[in-house]
Order: C-alpha cells, then structure tokens, then sequence
C-alpha cells in the first residue's frame, strides 16, 4: 500500500543493517561527568568531615585502633538518651497514622480543607524553636499565663504542672505534632487526590467500602507517599534537638535526653573527641538504618505516582451535596480555629509589653503595644534579619545552581546503571546524615582557616547540607518527563521549544519545591547554626535562644522575636504551599 | 575430534615446550651472571660458576633453537614465496570476499564489487556448501556468509538469504559458536520478513534474543534486532490502512530505533546511517517531512563522508519523499534523479527501480503519460518480478490507459491524510 501523500503512493523501503557485525561498546560522552562536579566538590564539605568522625570513633584514646570508644553506649545516661530517640520514632508513626486518617477524613468531607489547608501550612513554616517558644507559652505552670493550666484550673480547680517530670512528654510530643501533622496532611491529601476517578469508582462498583476499600484501594496506591513521609518523619524525630532544648527545663533535660543532645553535652563538657564521635556514629547508623530500609521498601514497588498528579485543573469529583459542604466547612472552621491558637497565643503575647507579658496571660487587655518589638529590636534582632536573608539567600542560590545539573547527570546524564544506584544511595544516606556526624570537624576546620563567624561558609555548610535532598527531589521530576521526549531532545535534532515546553511544565513545581522548603529550613534552622558558627553570624534562631535562656523574664520579648522571625517562612510557604506539594510528589521519590 | 587438528595440536604442544626452554636459557644466562659477579666481587672465585651457567644457557638456546627451527623454516619459505598465510581455498575466498564487500555500494568501486559478486556469487555459494567447517574455519564461513549476506540484501534476494542463514546456524551448531548462530537466526529474520512471514520472523528474533551473548559484538548484534524489529513495525505500518493500528506500529518501530541509537557500538557509522533513514521513514509515515529531513540530512552527509554511495542514494531517494510531502513536486524529482543515477553508480537495480517508480508515477499524477511510461517500463525491466510490486502495476496501468482519469494531486492547502486516503480508498476499491 506505501506512503500516500498528495495524490502519490509512494514505495518506501527500510534499511538493514548488514555485514559483519562491528565490535565495540555503546559510546557514552563522558562530558556529563563534569556536571558533576561542583557537587562533589560540595559534598566534600560534609564528606571529608563525616570520615574524620568515624576515624574519630574507632581510635582508641592511645591512638590504636578498636571499638573502645563504644563503651560509652554503656553509660546509663546514653541509653536512656537511646532510649529516648526510639521513643521519638514511634511518636513519628503514630505521627504518620494520625495524619493519614486526617487525610482521609478531608478527602470524604470536601469542603473541610479550605480553612484546614492553610492552618496547617503555618506550623510547617514556623521553626522547631518558635513553635517550641509557643508552646512553653501555652503550658506555662502559672494559671495566670498558661492558657493550658489556667483553663484546667477553671474546670477542675487545680492543675498539673505541664512542665514538670513526665507530663514535659506531652508538651514536646504536641510541639512535634504541630509542626508536621499539615506535612503529612497535605502530602497524602494530594496522593489521595491523584487516585484515578475510574479505579475509585471500578472499586466502588465492586461493593468494597470501609475498611475493606481502605485496605483494597488506598493504602496500595497511597504506599510510595507513605514512604516519604514516614521517612521524612522518622528523620525527623531522630534529629530532635532544638525543641527539647527549649521546651524543657534545665533540671528535667537530663530525662528528656535524646542522642543528639547527648552528644552536644559530652562535646560541651570537653569528653574525649573518640567518644562523643561514637556517639555520633551511633546516631548516624540508627538513621542510615532507618533510611535505607526505607529506600529498599519503596524500591520493591516502583516510586511512581499516578502522573495526574502534575495535572494541573483539579477537575471536581461527584460535586458534595450543601449539606455535606457546610459541615465540612463548619467543622473545617472549628479545627483550623484550634489549630491556629498556638500561633495566635504567640502573637497575642508578643503585642504584650515584655512586663505585661511576663506577668499575665495572652488573653489579658492590660499594656498592649509595639514595647516588645522595640525590646527584640535593641537585642540585636535587625542584625540578625539581615544575617539570616543573606544566609538563606546564598545557600538557596548555591544549592540551585550545583543541584540542577547534577539531577540532570543522575536522571539523564547517561549514567551505567550502577553508577546511578550508587550515586542515589550516597545521596540518600548522606540526606539523613545528623548534623552531629559532622559539626565538630567542620567546625575546626573552619575555625583553622580564619572563616569563624563567616555567614558565606555557613551559607555553604547549608547548601551543602540541602544538597543531597534537592538533587534527590530534581532527579525524580527530571526522570518523570516522557521518556519519548527526553530521547529526542537527548538524541537528535528535535524542535527545542517543544521539548523545553513539556519539560519545563513537569519540573517547574519541584525546582519551586527545593527553592522555597530550602530557604525556609535554612532561614529556621537552628542546629547548623549552632553547632558550627562562630559568634559572629548571628542567625536569627540563635538570637531567639540566647533571649530565650531567661524565658519566664523575657517571653514577651521571645515571642516577639519569634514572630518577626516567622513570617517571612509563613509567607513564602503560604503562598508557594500547593505548587511545592506538587513538586514533592512528582515521581514521588524523597 | 576430526584427524586433521591432532598433527595441529602436536605442533602447538611442541612450540609451548620449546618456548619453556628459551625462558630457561633466559633465566640461567640472568642467574648465573648475578651470581657469577657477587661470587667473584665477595670471594675472587667465581668463575667456575659463570662457565656452568654460560653453557647451561647455550644448551637450552639450542634445543630452543632446535624446537622452533621448523616453523621459523616454513614462515622463511612461505615469505620468500609470497603466499599469504593461512592458504586453504576457503579462507583466500573470505579474504576476498570481504575486501570486495567493503568496496560493494562504495563510490570507489562499488560497480566493480557488483560485478564481482555477480560472477562469484555461485562459486562462493558451492564452496560454503562444499568445504566442511571445523572450529578454526568457522570465522571464514561467517565471513564469506556476511559478505554474500550484504550482497542478497543488495539484490533483495530473500530465498538466498534464508539459505544462508541456515547454513550459518548450522556451522555455529557444528563448532558451538553461539555467537554465529545469534547472528545466523537475525538473518534469518531479516530474510523472513523480505519473504512476508512476520510470524516466523519475530520468532527468529525472540530466538536470537535467547542465544545472545556478551562477547565484543553483543552491541552490534543488539543494535542489529531493534532495527530489525523496527523494520518488521514499518513493515505492518506500510500493510495497514492509515489509522491507529499504522499509528502505533509506527510509534512501535520508532520506540526500537531508540533503543537501537542508544546501544550500538562507537564506531558502527553505517548503522548508525541505517537507524536514521529508518527513523526518516518513521517521521515519514507519521507525515512529518520535516523531522525526517532533520534525519535524512545528517545521515547523508555521513554517509558522504563515508563514501557509501547507496546509502547516500537511499537518504537522497526519502529527501524526495519528504520534498513530495512538502509539496514540491519539482524538487522531490531532482532529488529522485539525483538518487537514481548514485542507485546506478553502485549498480543497485532495486534502488533504480524504485526511484523510475517514484519518478514514473509523479509524472502520472501530472498527467504527462508519455514519460511517465517510459519511467514506469524502465523499472519495471529492472525488477525481477514486477508482478509482485502493485504500485508499480498499478501506476503502469494508469500510464497506458489515459481514457481513465488518473489520481490528480490534492489541491487542498492543509493536510488532512485520512480524509484524503479514505477517498483514495474508495476510488481503488469500487
């Protein structure tokens, strides 16, 4: 029949390849390996420092080598911080199921998340520190500041003391949840959103509700966002370090004890450097551990999500009576109003003058003002702004600018096979490396080179830190263009612009992502701050812990600084919120 | 094991054990010179010791000497005679065969090539059938089998080719090269699909896929089934009335040719060649000219700097096709006739004869019969059998009968392929 065109039939014959078959390998540029590059370079700042810590952790105090130094994992005082750390992760699971049922719940009631998206977006952008500030606030041990003990003592005439041993469990475990329940919230809403229409309704055609349904349709489909965010959670809570510190009590820390803590006591105290590396290598591989049986788990069944994800017109499943509406809304309402109280206990302070604030409670009318500003302003606040912009500013740049080619090089670079997996591997064990592994090196090193102080190598510390995260997260919205297109665009002469259209729609949310979830954590962030700076930078985290040391005298003056510090991360997340979800899930590989 | 290869085997035995003497001879000059020397610099007394070792080493070079003098003697007389090596008839065949196969479709020489195979080919064919192979000459079975295989291909003879292949699988059988009989069951599906069992053909492949192995030329032989598989594709593509079934062939083949580009070897450029006329061809069927001509253009100009004239005048010949589905008639027949005197160069009648086709039938679009018969007669005396070409019966039949109107060129500014074959369709059929 051939090819007609224009009125001809026209013969057209192929053409074989014949003869002798050529030896030789399929020819692989090596040109993209340079891509590479400027993020080994950057990686060697966490890499070099890691390998002194373990080498660190196997000397023995003589200089002989051996696993001497894990005897201190003995000491009672380290179990319990163990102790303490696994207790962490299974608050985080709970974490996850809690959040997953609220999902659910939101997904059947539409309507409910229209007030509720927004109310958990803010904890997620408000630092651990702040939201730690807040909730000391709320549970505070005198009912005429704590919101907590004051309404116990109206209702049952007196109340515990939230603060004291034990029950500080409960306040830290809130802290925890208030943070990153609207994190996992939005990431398995938007993985509920993106289950095709037919497969729900085949499901629902089948009879299968209930249990049955959740065990049969959306546990499955939801399994590679699960993972995500567990091992997001998990990483979490083995990290926590800053919350502990502010929340609890000077006196009771030694019970709240977690490993990181642990660790910065004994490097505090001036222990042996074998030891407290032992510690950290002891944390590291509780959270490789954690990591890779993660990792493995996703890989059995393959990190794709649905594509609809991307799509980008959320087309409206069966419209919800009025009726189901309004309660959804109502109810919606009522938990953001709850939901947002932290936040509005913590502004609600800070328009108190600091005397007033230290004296009575959010609630009450007597000297409201700007006098707390003014206070956080004269403890060096502005300084610290300005710090922290351009701290955040550099690392976000640095970041981009070294993550994009590299994704580039591991989803299309051409990669053997194994060079891939491996290159994925190290990123994902170095991703959930606790900064513990490698502050006290790099802390020297800068220290030894004249940069103490310097915000441009802390800048660089945070790049490199998000580094591994980012180019996990490119690489899997780089690796989820249409292949046919990637293979034109990588193979040929194709029409540039038509490539560059669909790719540019596919990763456009997920470089968003890495660029805003990056600002944001390094504008909260604490621990990098903390441990490695010198005294000069002053971040504006380590201005609101050193304010918050005397916290009873001062809270109108932390909760001030607290809310100037939020509200550039609240913006930007507020308003970026849907398309970093969007970036997150593509692929869905963490 | 068959009589000849024991005296083989002897001799190969013997060399070994010669060989172990010249390392002696070696190693007692170099110990006893060591020790010669530390003797007499530590005890002024070592020169009975550099006598025993000196006439150690002379005794071992000697039988060294003596194990090798044969074959030094036979390479002395062979160099002096001018003979090359090896010598069997079947070998002197593959050396020759395969020089010529290089010049075949070549600008230098290509028509020379032609001409050899043409008086050979019979001879090459009675001497594969003849000669016995053994493992040491199964290389130059494969190698006379390539080159008759790149010159059945020329000529689109696919019973020869079949042949072919058989006696190439039965070669690799007899000395357990799994290497040649992955290649022997690809020829073979190439020749199926010349023949039109597609079936059989894919079966082939499914075959050689199994066989394949990791030696140096497993890219090549993997490169090698994709296109043909892609070819198969554009084969049912070509069979298949424009719709989805010809749309998802078609984005079948171009799925293989992908897979094909990625896996072949550095330094294949006529396949590389082939996989970008095949990928024109798929950008063809897909009516997009201008994507094939960003294929078509860099595949000619490799194919020129190779000097492969026939691939240069298949490039040149789908130019034209492209020019057509461009709509400009004129330059699509200088591109043809460009094409069709390369096709003539390097003496490829069924490349000629397609281009006369494609020449011959646009002349019948135009409406000028006189020369469109004569294009549509002058490659149909080129085709072996012109019966079984319906394109070219169909559009002789309209050159010679000019009271029935033939097919006039759409007029339409816009492309619309189904509208405009859902008509033609009618026209043939009623």
């Amino acid at each position: 029949m051939g090819l007609q065109s224009n009125g001809l039939s026209l013969e057209i014959v192929g053409r074989e390849i014949s003869g002798r078959p050529v030896p030789g390998k399929p020819r692989r540029p090596a040109g993209p390996y340079l891509l590479g590059l400027p993020a080994l370079l950057l990686s060697c700042l966490l890499l070099i420092p890691i390998g002194v810590t373990v080498v660190a952790a196997f000397t023995r105090p003589d200089g002989s080598f051996g696993l001497g130094n894990f005897a201190v994992m003995g000491d009672p005082a380290a179990l319990r911080a163990v102790g303490n750390s696994l207790a962490w992760i299974a608050v985080a699971l709970g974490l996850v199921v809690v959040g997953f049922l609220l999902a659910l719940v939101s997904y059947r009631l539409p309507g409910l998340s229209t007030f509720l998206q927004p109310a958990l977006v803010i904890p997620f952008a408000v630092s651990v520190l702040v939201s730690g500030v807040t909730f000391r606030l709320i549970f505070d041990a005198t009912p005429e500041r704590g919101t907590v003990t004051a309404a116990w003592t109206n209702l049952f005439g007196s109340s515990p003391v939230w603060l004291g041993p034990g029950l500080f469990w409960l306040v830290l475990v809130s802290a925890f949840g208030w943070t990153w329940l609207g994190y996992v919230v939005s990431l398995f809403r938007a993985g509920l959103d993106a289950i095709p229409d037919d497969v729900s309704r085949t499901v629902a055609a089948e009879g299968v509700t209930g249990w049955r349904r959740l065990l049969a349709l959306e546990l499955p489909m939801l399994r590679p966002i699960t993972g995500v965010v567990t091992l997001t959670l998990v990483i979490a809570a083995v990290r926590v370090f800053d919350l502990v510190l502010i929340v609890v009590p000077g006196p009771m820390q030694r019970d709240a004890d977690v490993l990181g803590l642990n660790w910065w006591r004994a490097a505090d105290t001036g222990e042996p450097a074998g030891r407290t590396a032992a510690l950290g290598v002891v944390l590291f591989a509780i959270v490789a551990a954690v990591a890779v049986i993660g990792v493995r788990g996703l890989r059995r069944r393959r990190w794709a999500m649905p594509i609809s994800v991307v799509r980008t017109d959320p087309a409206p499943r069966s419209k919800p009576s009025k009726r189901s509406r309004r309660i959804g809304w109502t109810v919606g309402f009522a938990v953001s109003l709850f939901w947002i109280l932290p936040a509005v206990v913590l502004v609600a302070t800070a328009l108190h003058s600091p005397r007033e604030a230290g004296l009575r409670g959010w609630w009450s009318l007597d000297g409201l003002g700007l006098e707390s500003f003014a206070a956080a302003a004269n403890a060096g606040l502005l300084r610290a702004l300005l710090s922290t912009v351009l701290i955040s500013t550099v690392a976000t740049l640095v970041l981009l600018v070294i993550a994009v080619p590299t994704a580039y090089l591991v989803a299309w670079g051409g990669l053997p096979h194994w060079l891939g997996r491996v290159v994925t591997s190290s990123f994902v064990v170095l991703a959930v490396t606790p900064v513990q592994m490698y502050a006290a090196p790099l802390r020297d090193a800068i220290g030894s080179a004249g940069l103490a102080g310097s915000r441009v190598a802390l800048a660089l510390v945070h790049a490199a830190a998000g580094l591994p995260f980012a180019v996990l997260l490119l690489r899997s919205a780089f690796a989820s263009a249409p292949p046919a297109l990637v293979a034109e665009a990588l193979q040929g002469p194709a029409r540039q612009s038509a490539v560059l259209a669909t790719v540019q729609r596919t990763y456009r949310p997920a470089l968003v992502a890495v660029a805003v979830l990056e600002f944001a954590l390094v504008w909260n962030d604490f621990i990098v701050g903390f441990l490695i700076s010198g005294p000069g930078t002053t971040p504006l985290s380590l201005v609101l812990w050193g304010e918050a040391r005397q916290f009873s005298s001062s809270s109108g003056t932390v909760a001030a600084a607290a809310v100037v510090a939020s509200v550039v991360p609240v913006v930007l997340l507020l308003s970026f919120w849907q398309t970093v979800v969007r970036g997150l899930t593509v692929g869905s590989k963490p | 094991m068959t009589p000849p290869v024991e005296p083989e085997k002897a001799a190969k035995q013997d060399r070994r054990r010669g060989d172990f003497f010249g390392i002696s001879a070696l190693a007692s000059a170099l110990l006893s010179g060591l020790a010669g020397e530390k003797l007499s610099q530590s005890l002024d007394s070592g020169g009975w010791i550099s006598v025993v070792g000196i006439s150690l080493t002379i005794l071992f070079a000697l039988i060294w000497a003596i194990y090798n003098a044969p074959i030094g003697l036979r390479r002395y007389r062979r160099w002096r005679t001018g003979a090359p090596a090896g010598g069997s008839e079947l070998h002197t065949a593959a050396e020759e065969a395969e020089q010529w196969q290089l010049s075949l479709g070549s600008d230098a020489g290509g028509m020379a090539a032609a001409e050899w195979f043409q008086q050979r080919e019979p001879e090459l064919r009675e001497l594969l059938a003849t000669e016995k192979a053994r493992e040491d000459n199964a290389d130059d079975f494969a190698r006379v089998c390539d080159a008759l295989e790149t010159w059945y291909l020329r000529r689109q003879d696919a019973r020869r080719l079949l042949e072919l292949s058989e006696l190439l699988a039965a070669v690799a059988d007899g000395c357990g090269r799994r290497d040649l009989a992955e290649l022997a069951a690809a020829r073979a599906a190439t020749a199926y699909r010349l023949i039109g069992d597609w079936e059989a053909a894919s079966t082939r492949l499914g075959v050689s896929d199994n066989i394949a192995t990791h030696g140096r030329t497993a890219a090549a032989l993997t490169t090698r089934r994709q296109v043909e598989r892609a070819l198969l594709h554009l084969a049912r593509a070509e069979q298949s009335p424009a719709g989805s079934d010809r749309d998802e062939a078609v984005l079948n083949a171009r799925d293989r040719l992908d897979d094909a580009r990625l896996n072949r070897p550095g330094p294949d450029l006529a396949g590389e060649v082939a996989i970008q006329i095949n990928l024109a061809i798929v950008h063809l069927y897909q009516q997009d000219p201008e994507s094939a001509l960003d294929q078509l253009r860099p595949a000619a100009a490799r194919a020129s700097v190779a000097g492969d004239a026939s691939a240069l005048a298949h490039a040149l010949e789908l130019t034209g096709v492209a020019a057509w589905l461009q709509r400009s008639p004129q330059e699509a027949k200088r591109w043809w006739q460009q094409a069709e005197h390369l096709y003539s160069e390097v003496d490829e009648p069924e490349g000629r004869a397609r281009c006369l086709q494609h020449l011959g039938s646009a002349e019948v679009v135009a409406n000028r019969l006189d020369n469109a018969r004569a294009f549509l007669e002058q490659s149909a005396d080129l085709r072996a059998d012109p019966s079984v070409h319906p394109l070219l019966t169909h559009y002789l039949k309209a050159s010679r009968e000019p009271g029935d109107s033939p097919p006039t060129p759409d007029e339409r500014p816009r492309r619309t392929p189904a509208t405009w074959l859902r008509r033609k369709l009618s026209r043939w059929w009623h």
